[in-house]
C-alpha cells in the first residue's frame, strides 16, 4: 500500500468517525476527536516555529557565521528580551504571578489601540462617503442606464479632439458603447478609425454615462437611503422613541435588518453545505474511487 | 383520538433518515461527469476576473492565504482558480499567511496540485513565486507592510539554481519591488475577516488594489467594502468559485457564432476570450451537489411547516 493511499484511508476513517456523532455518542467518535485536537495543537506549535519564529526571531537573534554562501550576519541578541516578555503571558495560569501576564497583554492592547483611530477612519470613511447618494435622477431621457448617449456638440468635439476621431464618428460610437467584435468591425468600416480610437471613445462616453443618475438608479438609491436611516433609527437608544412615524420607521428598520440577516443566513447555509460536499468528495471520490478502487484495479 | 395525517407524520421522521438523505443528496451528484449549471456573473466576481485578466505579463501579485482545511470546500476552489488565472497571465506571486500557522502548508499543497496540470511543471519556487511563510499578529504585520515592505518581508529562501539561501528580494519575483505601489494586486483568500485588517492599514484609497476571495459566511459583510470601492473585486463562497470557472471556460461577454455569451458581465464593456485549456473543476463539481442539497432543504422546510400548520388547524377543529 502506497503512502498516499494510506493517508487517504486514515483521513477517510477519521472523517467517518467524526460524522458518526450524528448517529449517536460513541467511543469511535471520542477517540478521533481527541486525536484531532492533539494533532491540531501539535501542528500549530510546530507550524508557529517552522513558519515564523525560526526565521523571524531565532535566526535573526543568533546571526550567521561566514560561509561560502555569503558573509557573516551579526546576531541581534536584544531579540532575546522578547522571550521573557512572551513567557510572562503564560503566568496567567499562576495565582501568585498572574499580574505578569498583564504586561504582554498591555503591550499588544497598546499597539492595537494606537492603530485603531487611523484604522477606523480608513475603513469607515469611504463607506460613509458611499452612503451619500443622489436621490433625484439627473437625466430623464431613459429609465434604465442606457448603452448609448446623445452627445452635445461641445462634448462630441472634445472627445473627437482627444481620440483623433471625427465628430460624426464619435457620435456613431456613442449611440451604443457595448462593443463586441461585430460592432467594432462595423464601426471601423463606417468611421475609418482604428480599434484603439473606438475603444477610447467608448470609454469616454461610458464615463459620461457613469456620471449621470437614471430613474432606476435613483429608486435604488432611495431604497438604500431609507434602509440606512431606518436601521440607524432602530439603534438610537439615547432617547425614548415616541410618535407613530418614528415607531413605524424603526419597526421598518428592524424588519429590514431581518431581511439582511436572512440573506446572510442563506449564504452561511451555502458554506456549511459546501463543507459537507467537500467531505463527501473526499470520501467517495478521492478515497474510494480514485484511491482504493483504482489501486485495487491496478 | 384522531389519526395523524401523513403531513403530521413527516415531523416524526427520525433525524438519522434526514442525515442519510443529505449524504445521498450531496454524494450522488459528485459521480455525474460533465454536468454544467449556468450561473449569472455577479458584479463583484466579474470585477475580480477582469482585474486579474488585465494584469501585465510578469506582474507581481500577493496571495495572502488565510484558510486551512476546515474551509477546503470553498477556499481550495478559490485558490485553485486564482492560481490558474495567474498562470494564464504569466504573473508571479508572493505567498504568505497572517491568520494561521497551518495555512502556508495548506496553500503549498494546493500549489503542488495545480502545478501538476501544467506540462512545464507550473509555478516554480524562487522563479515564479516566493513563500514568506507565516506572520503572526495580522494588524501589526499589515501596518509594517504599509510602512516598510522590505523590512516586513525580510525573509530568506533557497535559490534552487545554486542551493544557497538568499534574501527573497534577490528573487526574480521581488527584484523590483520596494513598496506596496510596486505590486499589481493584493489578493486575500480567507475564511476569516483579514481583508478588513488590510483595508484598515493600507490607507484610503489603498496604495495597492485589494481583492478578496472569501467563504460564504464572510461574503455578505465584505460586500460593503466592494460597494464602497475598497475592494476591487470579490469572490463569494462556492458560487464565486463557479463564477470564476465559468468565466475561465466561457470567457467574458465572449460571443461564439453570434450567440449570446454564457458569461455576461454587463459592467464590463469589452470581451475576454476563454482561457487556454480552461476546464470546469472543483467548483462546478460541487455545484450540482449544492443545488440538490438546497432543494432538499427547501422541500423539507416547506413540508415541516405544512405539518405544523395542519396540526394547528386540526387542534382548532377539536
Amino acid at each position: 500500500m502506497s503512502h498516499d493511499l494510506l493517508k487517504l484511508i486514515v483521513g477517510g476513517i477519521a472523517t467517518i468517525a467524526l460524522y458518526s456523532i450524528l448517529y449517536r455518542e460513541n467511543k469511535f467518535y471520542r477517540f478521533f476527536e481527541h486525536v484531532y485536537i492533539g494533532l491540531a495543537v501539535g501542528f500549530a506549535v510546530v507550524g508557529l516555529w517552522t513558519e515564523n519564529l525560526e526565521a523571524s526571531w531565532w535566526d535573526t537573534m543568533i546571526g550567521k557565521a561566514a560561509t561560502v554562501d555569503g558573509p557573516a550576519t551579526p546576531g541581534m541578541w536584544t531579540f532575546g528580551l522578547l522571550l521573557p516578555i512572551g513567557v510572562m503571558g503564560f503566568m496567567v495560569f499562576s495565582k501568585k504571578h498572574g499580574w505578569m501576564a498583564r504586561i504582554p497583554i498591555g503591550i499588544i492592547l497598546g499597539m492595537w489601540g494606537g492603530q485603531q483611530f487611523n484604522a477606523f477612519a480608513t475603513e469607515m470613511l469611504p463607506q460613509v462617503r458611499d452612503s451619500v447618494r443622489v436621490l433625484v435622477p439627473t437625466r430623464t431621457d431613459s429609465i434604465i442606464v442606457p448603452n448609448g448617449f446623445v452627445l452635445t456638440d461641445q462634448r462630441a468635439g472634445a472627445i473627437a479632439q482627444e481620440t483623433g476621431m471625427t465628430v460624426e464618428g464619435v457620435r456613431l460610437v456613442a449611440q451604443n458603447v457595448r462593443l463586441n467584435p461585430e460592432r467594432e468591425q462595423a464601426l471601423m468600416q463606417q468611421t475609418g478609425a482604428n480599434l484603439d480610437q473606438i475603444t477610447q471613445t467608448a470609454n469616454a462616453v461610458r464615463g459620461l454615462i457613469g456620471k449621470e443618475v437614471y430613474l432606476t438608479q435613483a429608486i435604488n438609491n432611495i431604497l438604500y437611503t431609507l434602509t440606512l436611516l431606518s436601521i440607524l433609527c432602530y439603534f438610537l437608544f439615547s432617547f425614548e422613541q415616541k410618535g407613530k412615524f418614528l415607531n413605524g420607521f424603526t419597526r421598518a428598520g428592524r424588519l429590514l435588518l431581518m431581511v439582511g440577516f436572512g440573506a446572510i443566513f442563506g449564504s452561511t447555509v451555502m458554506t456549511r453545505f459546501a463543507l459537507l460536499i467537500d467531505r463527501m468528495f473526499f470520501i467517495f471520490i478521492e478515497m474510494l474511487r480514485d484511491g482504493i478502487f483504482r489501486a485495487g484495479g491496478a | 383520538m384522531k389519526q395523524p395525517l401523513w403531513m403530521e407524520k413527516l415531523q416524526q421522521i427520525d433525524r438519522k433518515v434526514l442525515y442519510l438523505m443529505l449524504i445521498l443528496a450531496t454524494a450522488i451528484p459528485l459521480f455525474i461527469k460533465g454536468l454544467v449549471i449556468p450561473v449569472k456573473i455577479e458584479d463583484s466576481t466579474g470585477a475580480l476576473f477582469v482585474k486579474l485578466n488585465s494584469l501585465p505579463e510578469g506582474s507581481v501579485v500577493v496571495i495572502q492565504s488565510d484558510w486551512t482545511v476546515s474551509s477546503r470546500g470553498e477556499s481550495a476552489g478559490q485558490l485553485e482558480a486564482l492560481l490558474r488565472i495567474l498562470r494564464s497571465r504569466k504573473s508571479k506571486f508572493v505567498l504568505f499567511s497572517a491568520a494561521d500557522p497551518q495555512a502556508p502548508q495548506v496553500a503549498r499543497n494546493v500549489i503542488r496540485r495545480v502545478n501538476k496540470e501544467f506540462p512545464d511543471g507550473g509555478f516554480k519556487p524562487w522563479q515564479d513565486y516566493v513563500d514568506l511563510k507565516y506572520f503572526p499578529q495580522a494588524e501589526s504585520f499589515a501596518s509594517s507592510m504599509a510602512s516598510d515592505l522590505r523590512k516586513a518581508w525580510d525573509r530568506t529562501m533557497i535559490d534552487p539554481a545554486d542551493g544557497r539561501s538568499k534574501s527573497v528580494f534577490e528573487s526574480p519575483v521581488l527584484k523590483g519591488v520596494r513598496r506596496l505601489e510596486d505590486l499589481q494586486l493584493y489578493t486575500i483568500v480567507t475564511a476569516s475577516g483579514t481583508p478588513r485588517i488590510v483595508i484598515q492599514r493600507f490607507g484610503s484609497p489603498s496604495r495597492v488594489p485589494i481583492a478578496a476571495l472569501v467563504t460564504g459566511v464572510m461574503g455578505p459583510e465584505h460586500m460593503n467594502y466592494f460597494a464602497a470601492g475598497q475592494l476591487i473585486g470579490m469572490s463569494n463562497g462556492l458560487r464565486g468559485v463557479v463564477e470564476l470557472e465559468t468565466m475561465m471556460v466561457e470567457g467574458v461577454n465572449h460571443r461564439v457564432d453570434g450567440k449570446a455569451s454564457k458569461a455576461e458581465y454587463k459592467r464590463f464593456n469589452g470581451s475576454i476570450p476563454p482561457l487556454e485549456g480552461a476546464q470546469y473543476k472543483r467548483g462546478m463539481q460541487y455545484f450540482a451537489s449544492l443545488h440538490t442539497a438546497l432543494i432538499m432543504l427547501i422541500i423539507l422546510v416547506i413540508l415541516g411547516n405544512m405539518g405544523i400548520f395542519t396540526k394547528w388547524f386540526r387542534k382548532g377543529d377539536a
